[in-house]
């Protein structure tokens, strides 16, 4: 992992030196209005000169973020760079501690879930083949060597800071520190506002099973199975927990919002710019995701309605899921997670190319899921992979050469978007089917375990009973 | 003899009069352009009210205008303009105040009770127009836009051109209609042409048949048509040309009038040639000149030119040389070097001055979609061989520079800045900007070809370059026509405008909107789909557990109403026979019986009537 650290680090510094930041800090596929590192520059520019940062409406920084960027910034350039550099490094540490956590809770599972991801016919030891790839190790370095984060890191972005805080909620959460996961979701969304609202219940769950008081009343290594019927959907204590946990990191968000007026004078001009601006889509600079040709297009009257359309439907992912996936302990609130993590990155208004590395990053932390969806997973993501390639040619032939038209863009767009949903909605459900086929399986393991039992008790009555059932199917 | 001449003065004082003028003017020179030359055909066309006019019986009167004159008295003056292009400060102070681009009606009717009869006069001077100059007018009729209707209505005190004062007195309604666009009217200058007499065969209006396409191409092309009833009637057609020619000799159009290709047009009463000098004029037998402050007008009758001897002087400098010493302004928005002209642009703005010191004072507007960043600005003075370079906030303050920003919304950016100009010194300020994506219902028509930036507005406080000797139409309606008039005082500080600028602006496809909300959308079903189907969808009950059998049972709520219906229904299917056998048995069991059958048959009775009514 150091090794590898070491050399994602040498290659931003040697882009860094070779100044390929100028060439890449106004590419659209890398950098959206709210964490271009020009419109930082504006927004700098007017701290320094006692000028409102948000005069204008082209920075989209948040103050608190701003003011800190400003202390690297009033240095050397080469320091704010450096903190880019850390923040993709932490960021990568963070995913390969979560990868670390899954693993943990892979082995708490049991073999029934190894059971479950392993080929039909295969033994679980047989099959553990690609988890030992993807290790820890990989998922953290998958994200640090990724040429999408390492482009975007190149380019000055933001985006990778929104990455980082993402990523710390989770792991916070998996770590099973409910204030630090609020805290984590609270800055997420600060930096990202409204769609970070999918990690509260994710993040709630996982900080709720990995707490040590739930974890004493577990009994995952038991095998035991018992009837969904029987099981119960919703846990009081969970409920409760959720309400705290959701209270505390809005909470912790109004208290980011309070300070942010403080380090303002008192100005609330920061609002408008950082939340209300990039909520109702007010700039419609193109980029990987599905919003800005949408408002570009659609007709005035029906421009709120569409907004609140955009937004309002992710909020019917995360109960369902949470249900059908999240509730299931142990590795079900790390799907969850996982899957909330891929929501953010498609249905953000301002997506870049590395937020798909993200992505991609953090589905690999199951890797059986992605065994479990090979077939399609390979296609779809080479599906997103082609879309987000061909981004920069079409934005040259329409904005460049002006041989083509925002069309071009927009298909490619839509390619990217389309694949990419398909691909998270496959890799959700393999976590599905491997639930599903646990489930199946610790049955008829019950049921085997049940009729040795019988047979081995009285071997007479378990022969007459097995006649007379057998007579029955006959009938 | 004397009775021949008592017998047709009258005549020849109900003759109407037709004066023709051509007035040529120098334009400053500027380097590395070409020189150019203000070229203007007047015409005026002056008839008395008598009765062969009220009957629509005209001399050299344009019938159309004066049919118009007769059926509307109530229209006391119009004035109809098409304009194309603008002046540039680069070429002075404007001689005479030109129309905005596009199409300018303005109209004097006479207050009438009656709302409706002043309506129909305006509607028919639109149609008349329309008819006989340019079919835009039709576009200035309040029937067909109840948008122009309120324009036209609106008798705001403000008066956005120069008019005369007669027009705003009490009794006269005043009317204002513009167009914005008018590409064609301004080319084809037939129609104007007809309605003089001599037309475009004989006089001066003859030269304007080899100019057709340099007034096509020129960039100031500005037509007049304009309109008086008081005591007389009288009709002012007016072209006003920047024609592109070398002032050291006489054009070659104007050469070949000399020459006699064109001949003289008899009907008019006078016919001038105007050069304006800027300096001394030359003395020349049979010419006249006027003093105009520092210039001199000389005056040369149109009969001695085309006998040649003035055609001989004028083969040599017809105009001293004479350069333009006021500051220029120079903006535009370049193109960012290895960037998209579309999305990134960079605002230059360059203020040099070859005369005397001075300070200049610019004020500019940026609209919304453009956002400049400020703190990639960039100030350059240069001061003879000295140049200074200034960035960022260094360079907002020594420019004194104030800006308000954009809301984000529709708001522009307003700046405004203040230098000190030394003789032959300039300041050089770029400012990279950004250009927004924006709605595609923002976009304007014909806007492939970029967005029109409107002209910024700078002051100077010295005026050297004052305007001796220009053409006035302060009063036009009084003395119909350009008036010289003399040095005037001027203000300390002098207003100009820059040229407005075309910005590239990137652009959507506009066919696209339906299309794009029915993908766009598809694109989200398609994740909202697939977690539906998989979380929402009913799973069949596994063959191995009990559960799937689940018994089918009634609530007791269900059943409670299903007893109550069957009862109503069998209630309802007693008949008299029935009941009479039940009323029998149950009288055997005693008074209980009977209560119990009275009961029975009110609610008989009810399901009856409930049954009955439906």
């Amino acid at each position: 992992m150091w090794l590898g650290s070491a050399v994602g680090i040498t290659l931003r510094y040697a882009l860094y030196f070779a100044r390929v930041p100028e060439m890449l800090e106004e590419h659209l596929e890398l950098n959206s209005p709210i964490t271009s590192h020009v419109r930082l520059k504006e927004g700098l520019f007017f701290l320094e000169n006692g000028i409102s940062p948000y005069a204008g409406d082209t920075c989209h920084t948040p103050p608190l973020v701003l003011l800190l960027l400003q202390l690297f910034h009033h240095v050397s350039p080469l320091v704010h760079f450096t903190a880019l550099v850390l923040v993709d490094v932490v960021t990568a540490l963070l995913l390969r501690k979560l990868a670390v956590f899954y693993r943990i809770a892979r082995q708490e599972a049991g073999v029934r879930w190894a059971e479950a991801s392993a080929p039909m016919g295969m033994a679980a030891k047989e099959a553990a083949g690609i988890e030992d790839v993807i290790s820890p190790a990989f998922v953290g370095l998958f994200y640090l060597l990724n040429p999408l984060t390492i482009a975007s890191c190149v380019a000055l972005s933001l985006q990778n800071l929104q990455h980082l805080v993402f990523a710390f909620a989770i792991v916070a959460a998996a770590a099973g520190k409910g204030g630090l996961s609020a805290i984590g979701v609270a800055l997420s969304l600060y930096v990202c506002p409204f769609t970070a609202v999918l990690l509260i219940l994710p993040c709630a769950a996982l900080a709720h099973q990995q707490s040590l008081s739930a974890r004493k009343a577990r009994d995952w290594e038991t095998g035991a199975y018992s009837p969904s019927w029987q099981q119960r959907i919703m846990n009081c204590g969970f409920i409760g927990y959720c309400v705290f946990f959701a209270s505390l990191t809005l909470g912790l968000f109004a208290c980011l919002l309070g300070a942010s007026a403080a380090a303002m004078g008192g100005e609330l001009q920061f609002f408008e710019a950082c939340f209300v601006s990039v909520i109702a889509v007010r700039d419609l600079t193109p980029n990987t995701g599905l919003f800005w040709y949408m408002f570009t297009e659609v007709f005035q009257r029906y421009y709120l309605l569409f907004i609140f359309a955009f937004h309002a439907h992710i909020l019917f992912y995360s109960v369902p899921l949470h249900l059908r996936l999240g509730c299931y302990a142990p590795t079900g609130t790390f799907i969850h997670c996982g899957a909330a993590l891929g929501m953010i990155c498609l249905f953000k208004p301002y997506p870049t190319a590395s937020d798909y590395g993200l992505m991609l990053s953090a589905m690999l932390v199951q890797a059986e899921l992605i065994k479990e969806s090979q077939q399609y997973f390979a296609f779809l993501l080479s599906g997103v992979m082609f879309g987000l390639s061909m981004v920069p040619t079409m934005v040259a032939v329409w904005l460049g050469r002006n041989a083509g038209n925002a069309n071009y863009m927009y298909n490619m767009t839509l390619i990217v978007n389309v694949f990419g949903s398909l691909t998270l909605s496959q890799w959700v459900k393999a976590g599905l089917r491997l639930r599903k086929r646990q489930h199946s399986l610790a049955y008829f393991r019950q049921l085997v375990l049940d009729i040795v039992d019988e047979v081995v008790a009285d071997p007479k009555a378990a022969k007459v009973k097995a006649s007379a059932h057998l007579d029955t199917a006959l009938q | 003899m004397m009775r021949l001449q008592a017998a047709l003065l009258p005549l020849a004082l109900a003759l109407d009069h037709f004066q023709e003028t051509l007035h040529l003017r120098a334009l400053p020179r500027i380097v590395d352009e070409p020189e150019l030359y203000l070229a203007r055909w007047e015409f005026e066309i002056q008839a008395e009210f008598t009765d062969a006019f009220r009957t629509d019986h005209f001399d050299l009167f344009p019938s159309p205008i004066g049919k118009l004159l007769n059926a509307y008295p109530s229209i006391e003056s119009f004035e109809a303009t098409l304009t194309r292009g603008r002046w540039k400060s680069a070429w002075g102070e404007v001689p005479w105040e030109f129309r905005p681009p596009g199409a300018v009606l303005a109209t004097a009717l006479a207050q009438a009770n009656d709302t409706a009869s002043t309506a129909s006069a305006y509607r028919f001077l639109v149609s008349t127009l329309a008819g006989s100059l340019c079919a835009s007018f039709e576009g200035m009729n309040p029937a067909v836009s109840a948008e122009g209707e309120v324009q036209l209505s609106n008798n705001a005190g403000a008066r956005p051109l120069q008019l005369p004062s007669a027009w705003s007195a009490k009794g006269t309604s005043f009317r204002l209609a513009t167009l914005p666009y008018e590409p064609v009217c301004t080319e084809n200058l037939t129609p104007w042409l007809k309605l003089l007499p001599c037309g475009r065969h004989r006089g001066l209006g003859a030269l304007l048949s080899s100019l057709v396409l340099a007034v096509a191409e020129a960039p100031l092309t500005s037509l007049t048509l304009a309109a008086r009833s008081d005591e007389r009637a009288a009709v002012r057609a007016s072209l006003d040309v920047v024609l592109p020619g070398d002032a050291g000799s006489l054009p070659a159009w104007l050469k070949s009038f000399a020459a006699r290709d064109v001949a003289h047009c008899v009907a008019a009463d006078s016919s001038e040639l105007m050069f304006w000098w800027p300096g001394k004029a030359p003395v020349l037998p049979d010419t006249r000149v006027l003093e105009m402050g520092e210039r001199q007008v000389l005056v040369v009758p149109t009969m001695k030119f085309l006998q040649g001897s003035m055609a001989e002087f004028f083969s040599g400098p017809w105009s001293s040389e004479r350069r333009l010493h006021a500051p220029r302004v120079m903006r535009d928005m370049l193109s960012q070097e290895g960037r998209s002209e579309r999305t990134h642009g960079r605002y230059l703005l360059r203020l040099s001055n070859e005369g005397r010191s001075r300070h200049v004072r610019f004020l500019d507007q940026l609209p919304f979609f453009i956002r400049p960043l400020w703190h990639s600005l960039r100030a350059v003075w240069a001061d003879g061989d000295r140049e200074v370079e200034l960035h960022g906030a260094e360079a907002l303050k020594r420019l004194q520079l104030q800006f308000t920003s954009s809301d984000g919304l529709r708001s522009p950016t307003d700046f405004s800045l203040s230098v000190e100009l030394k003789s032959g010194g300039s300041v050089s300020l770029f400012l990279d900007v950004l250009k927004n994506f924006i709605n595609f219902r923002e976009f304007s028509y014909a806007c492939e070809k970029g967005f029109d930036v409107g002209g910024a507005v700078w002051l100077d406080d010295e005026a050297e370059d004052a305007a001796a000797g220009t053409i006035s139409t302060a009063g036009f309606a009084a003395p119909l026509g350009p008036s010289l008039r003399q040095h005037e005082a001027q203000p300390s500080s002098r207003l100009h405008f820059t040229e407005g600028m075309l910005v590239m602006v990137p652009m959507p496809d506009f066919s696209m909107p339906f299309n794009v909300v029915a993908l766009s959308s598809t694109a989200a079903t398609f994740f909202f789909g697939s977690i539906f189907r998989f979380t929402a969808t009913h799973h069949p009950p596994h063959w191995s557990t009990q559960r799937g059998t689940k018994k089918k049972t009634l609530h007791p709520m269900q059943a409670l109403a299903l007893l109550t219906l069957l009862g109503c229904l069998g209630l309802n299917a007693l008949t008299a026979e029935h009941m009479n056998r039940i009323s029998m048995t149950l009288s055997q069991a005693g008074e209980s019986g009977q209560e119990l059958y009275s009961y029975l048959a009110i609610a008989k009775e009810r399901v009856d009537s409930i049954l009955a009514k439906r």
